[in-house]
């Protein structure tokens, strides 16, 4: 049994027909994405912004009239340091723009059709790469992590609650709970379903 | 210690643009679509790459699912390990 350096508990929310195998058999649902961390199943690190995505999995349903019930899942990711692109820190964040800004430019000189291409695009350009070198590098990524800033999180009342106990701390930090960290696990990332928190049928 | 971001900057610098254009070409610009057969329901992924060569997915058939469908597309199907194999003819 591998001795992961990294375990945590990630919690998912979607259309039960879309996570059955991965609740059945620990196979991911790859959502495909080209503007955030490229296509891979997405988590929550913690249990209440699933409320956020259930709200946004429910206008969905109402808006396509889909009946399918939606799930709240939670899972163990389990993985190594050289397994993860964490782009909450800024060093790698830089690295992955400069690599974002060198295969854009070659698309724009090549007067590609992609050129100008989101960060997620530009992260599955790298996990589809057919360069030997480049596939080899990246294949080894199974988690990629970053953190969303939410501009509409922001309580009138809490807010003068964090400015208070903000003011208490270093003139250079603040408390803040406007920002979620998410996941996105790769194909054949170490995974494994842990309980379904709750489902229930769009109304 | 060279992370996995530092090695691929150090290929990419080496590479000339050709090379990173033909090495990165691939796009999923056209996204997941929802596709119902015969009363089934079955979700894929179609993709394609700027010289239009199509990739395609195989997916598990769904029972029943009621859905209304925003996108149609044209493909061909056969049945491969017990999995439907949708292959679009178009992007």
């Amino acid at each position: 049994m591998i001795d992961y350096e990294y375990r945590i508990t990630g919690y998912h929310c979607n259309f039960r027909n879309k996570i059955e195998r991965f609740r059945s058999n620990n196979e991911i649902y790859i959502s495909i994405d080209t503007c955030y961390l490229g296509n891979g199943m997405y988590f929550w690190d913690n249990h209440y912004d699933l409320e956020y995505w259930e709200i946004a999995k429910k206008a969905e349903a109402k808006r396509k009239a889909i009946e399918e019930p939606i799930m709240c899942i939670s899972a163990r990711i389990e993985y190594n340091s050289d397994e993860i692109i964490d782009l909450t820190i800024k060093e790698e964040f830089e690295k992955l723009i400069q690599i974002k800004n060198i295969v854009n430019n070659a698309h724009k000189k090549g007067n590609s059709k992609f050129e100008n291409c989101a960060l997620g695009e530009v992260i599955n350009k790298l996990f589809k790469s057919t360069d030997t070198l480049v596939s080899t590098y990246i294949s080894k990524i199974k988690v990629m992590k970053a953190n969303l800033r939410y501009e509409n999180i922001k309580d009138g009342y809490i807010m003068k609650e964090l400015d208070y106990y903000s003011s208490k701390l270093s003139s250079n930090q603040n408390l803040a709970f406007d920002i979620r960290t998410i996941y996105c696990v790769k194909d054949g990332a170490n995974i494994l379903f842990h309980e379904v928190l709750r489902e229930e049928v769009a109304s | 210690m060279k992370s996995t971001l530092d090695l691929i900057l150090e290929r990419l610098e080496l590479m000339t643009d050709d090379e990173i254009v033909n090495a990165t070409n691939y796009s999923s610009d056209i996204g997941t679509s929802e596709i119902q057969l015969d009363g089934y329901f079955m979700s894929c992924s179609i993709r394609h790459s700027i010289n239009n060569h199509l990739e395609y997915k195989q997916v598990e058939l769904k029972h029943s699912v009621e859905y209304n469908f925003e996108k149609r597309v044209k493909y061909n199907e056969k049945i491969v390990n017990g999995y439907k194999t949708i292959m679009p003819l178009a992007a």
